[in-house]
């Protein structure tokens, strides 16, 4: 006798058709389908109408002790060199030569944005040296007046001021006022915007930095040497003594890259599993609610019910998955095929192996069943979406739990806890996923598959039950209770 | 030919209350059967066992001579208690897709599909979703998709409760015309008036007990006999005694006499006669199912069922 429970596939197929064509007619089907190239086409558009979402606030800087305001300028304009150098540092991606890009790094680093620019027009001149400069949230501007009275009409919008030929108005204003000693003025901000705390924030830096360099200077340091000695020290190599692939076992993108790759689709195969369950859930509720099954009961049955939703919701949850899966593809063969960073392509290739694509698919098969089926047999006990709610509680907080584990791949690939979760069905899924690069004993991974595959079988028979009991009968949450009483416990419910 | 069901001494009880106690029948090809009785009297759960969607505690089903399974998809059409459609499906969809469930290749069951809705009035329903018809609609249409594949035995589990007058005629003539074809119905209602004008033959259930099972004249001749008299005269009373199991008389003076076993309503207008009595009303009433099922249930029965009522169904 077969364990597995017979099915028609003809009859399979018409139910998991219905029920794809029936969400796929819906506009929330197409809403999510088309979500990526809304929000896409909406960010082409904002930034082709170079929109100022946070239109840059000028303030006003008042120094009575004349020690101060310059200084605060130029740690401004610092600020706004770090950012660009931000932006620039992106550029260092599309370096093949890693020698170059460790040149170019160390340049940004050391001697600034016009600096790196220079070595790439001159070393690299495949890779632009345009970029977007960092707008900047507030701008110091020369005061319209000498004392916080007259400027107290501009801070209050009842005067305005001239900045580049437009009238603005006056967002804030910095005052400077004598302190115990030169290092240590008295600094005061003021504003109708008490909430914007990057001014307060960038004064704060400065009256920390000063009370810094005083120090240093007094004992006889040169702030100078010192910021040039600190942007030039090294960095850290990192290596690996088990690593088989390169001579000096040196890391690099290569290495890092599958761990990244791992936790992103053990992410994406969660949301899978995690929409799909949902999505059969609300199904089996409408087919409960339509109280067409009994009907469909006469001609069809339990199992094929069972496995058309199943299948007919894995078709819709990856429909729904496929512009962001159909994406990632391109980008990952995109970025293969073209991308310049010869380490981060390695890793891509290294990250997507034939071990990596089986056991996905296993444990998205796997995952899927077991959730779905959860999600199928508590579908067919409740009587309203409230029910359901009540129903899924402890199931949804079991997958939210298996969702924390998934970070653990990146920051502690060998923790006892990641190893633990393998083998827990539930988490079972994503732990392996994101230990694959970690490359974890086969035994273990077959082990682990071994045991999902036993509770979803058990999980398949349990739902059958629950759903032959719970389409039949009036349903709710109180039917659990009295069928776990009468089919689990053998008591009178 | 096959039988279609057969029940042997069939019993389920749920959560240690009994909802269905030792049923047996057999229904023939080409029957029309009522299966009758109040709610909760154990008819829905029987018709459940007879489809196999529940298992009976002891007892055996016989659909189409085997056990109620696969082999008899296709073969039966089946309505359930419950309606209900897939919402935003149309008329035609909804149909077609039983039709499909029950083996008919897609462009036949389209076909079929727009075919019964223009010949049940409901060809303006075609394109329409289920959720914007009227409750009537819905349910010709729920009927039509368990019926299009033309099985050769119907299951009708109380199709005729929730409709109106006028969509309860249509929907007897739907069960006329499958039965022209020679096909199987058995059907549930509470409502016995339908039985009498459909049925040739009735099953009574009561408090899960079958009470009856037999032909409809049958039924009606455990009904009490009654008969209405009056007369401008004395002496009705005496006169119709000797006749009467019971006597009651009404506002308007006249007698509603239920007669004695054996006593022939003309016996009372040959004695009028002899003794000169003139009668101005002689009016024998029609006996009804309604009244044949009181009288086979019993009060026992009926007190019992009652509770039961609050029940299972």
């Amino acid at each position: 006798m077969s364990i597995l429970p017979k099915v028609n596939l003809r009859r399979t197929f018409l139910i998991a058709r219905r029920d794809y064509i029936g969400y796929v007619k819906t506009w929330g089907f197409w809403i999510s389908f088309l979500l990526p190239f809304i929000f896409g086409g909406f960010g082409f558009l904002m930034a082709s109408a170079d929109l100022d979402l946070t239109p840059t606030q000028q303030v006003a800087v008042l120094d009575e002790t004349g020690l101060h305001a310059d200084r605060l300028l130029d740690l401004y304009n610092e600020n706004l060199e770090d950012k660009a150098q931000a932006i620039l540092s992106t550029r260092s991606y599309f370096i093949q030569d890693r020698d170059k890009r460790a040149e170019f790094d160390k340049i940004l680093r050391a001697d600034g944005t016009k600096a790196a620019q220079k070595y790439l027009a001159e070393n690299v001149p495949n890779v632009s040296v345009d970029y977007e400069p960092p707008e900047a949230e507030f701008k110091i501007v020369p005061a319209p007046a000498d004392t916080l009275e007259e400027l107290l009409p501009y801070l209050k919008g009842e005067a305005l001021l001239s900045v580049d030929g437009n009238e603005v108005e006056l967002g804030g204003v910095i005052i400077f006022k004598s302190g115990p000693t030169p290092s240590q003025p008295e600094a005061q901000y003021w504003s109708t915007n008490i909430s914007k705390l990057d001014v307060p924030n960038l004064v704060n830096h400065y009256l920390r930095r000063l009370a810094r360099i005083t120090y240093l200077e007094t004992e006889g340091l040169n702030v100078s040497e010192l910021d040039r000695r600190v942007a030039l020290a090294p960095e850290a190599e990192l290596f690996n003594p088990i690593k088989t692939v390169s001579d000096d076992q040196g890391v690099n993108a290569s290495d890092t890259v599958p761990f990244v790759v791992a936790t992103v689709l053990a992410f994406m195969l969660w949301l899978t599993v995690f929409s799909g369950a949902y999505m059969l859930l609300t199904s089996m509720l409408e087919e409960k609610l339509n109280k067409l099954l009994e009907m469909m009961l006469a001609s069809t049955r339990f199992s094929e019910i069972i496995l058309g939703k199943l299948l007919g919701v894995a078709a819709l949850t990856l429909s729904m998955m496929a512009p962001y899966i159909l994406l990632g593809i391109a980008g990952v063969i995109g970025y293969i095929a073209l991308g310049p960073d010869q380490d981060v392509v390695s890793g891509l290739v290294a990250a997507f192996n034939a071990k990596m694509i089986i056991f996905l698919i296993i444990y998205l098969v796997l995952g899927y069943i077991l959730y779905g089926a959860f999600f199928i047999a508590l579908g067919s006990l409740s009587s309203s979406m409230q029910d359901a709610q009540t129903l899924t509680t402890p199931i949804l907080f079991v997958l939210m739990a298996c969702a924390a584990v998934i970070p653990l791949g990146l920051t502690a690939p060998d923790s006892p806890l990641l190893r633990i979760a393998t083998f827990i069905p539930f988490s079972a899924p994503f732990a392996s996923i994101v230990r694959l690069p970690s490359d974890p004993p086969l035994w273990e991974l077959l082990l682990s598959t071994a045991f999902l595959s036993i509770l979803c079988l058990g999980t398949i028979a349990m739902a059958g039950r629950i759903f032959r009991y719970g389409v039949l009968s009036g349903a709710g949450a109180g039917v659990v209770i009295s069928w776990f009483k009468r089919v689990v416990l053998r008591r009178n419910a | 030919m096959m039988s279609p069901l057969a029940l042997h001494a069939v019993s389920k009880s749920f959560g240690g209350k009994p909802a269905v106690s030792d049923v047996s029948f057999k229904i023939e090809p080409g029957e029309i059967v009522g299966f009758l009785g109040p709610n909760g009297a154990g008819k829905t759960t029987t018709l459940r066992m007879a489809l196999g969607l529940i298992k009976p505690d002891s007892g055996s089903v016989a659909l189409f001579g085997q056990t109620p399974g696969e082999e008899a998809f296709g073969r039966i059409g089946f309505l359930p208690e419950e309606r209900g459609l897939y919402k935003k499906q149309t008329a035609r969809e909804a149909i077609a897709h039983m039709a499909r469930l029950n083996g008919i290749k897609k462009q036949k069951a389209f076909k079929l599909a727009d075919d019964m809705l223009d010949r049940y009035g409901l060809g303006e329903a075609k394109r329409k979703k289920n959720k914007d018809m009227s409750k009537g609609m819905a349910q010709k249409v729920q009927l039509l998709a368990a019926i299009a594949h033309d099985p050769e035995f119907h299951i009708l589990d109380e199709p005729f409760s929730g409709l109106d007058p006028v969509n309860q005629k249509i929907l007897e003539d739907i069960v006329r015309e499958i039965a022209s074809r020679d096909r199987t119905i058995i059907f549930s209602t509470h409502v016995m008036e339908h039985a009498e004008r459909l049925c040739d033959r009735i099953i009574l259930m009561a408090s899960g007990r079958k009470v009856f099972d037999g032909t409809t004249e049958a039924a009606l001749a455990h009904a009490p006999r009654r008969v209405i008299l009056a007369s401008d005269m004395d002496g009705l009373t005496e006169l119709a005694a000797p006749f009467a199991s019971e006597i009651e008389t009404r506002p308007n003076q006249e007698l509603s006499l239920t007669l004695k076993p054996g006593a022939q309503a003309h016996d009372i207008l040959e004695r009028s006669v002899a003794q000169e009595l003139r009668l101005t009303k002689y009016e024998p009433i029609r006996p009804t199912l309604h009244e044949a099922f009181v009288t086979l249930v019993g009060e026992d029965v009926r007190k019992d069922m009652d509770l039961k009522a609050e029940g299972f169904e």
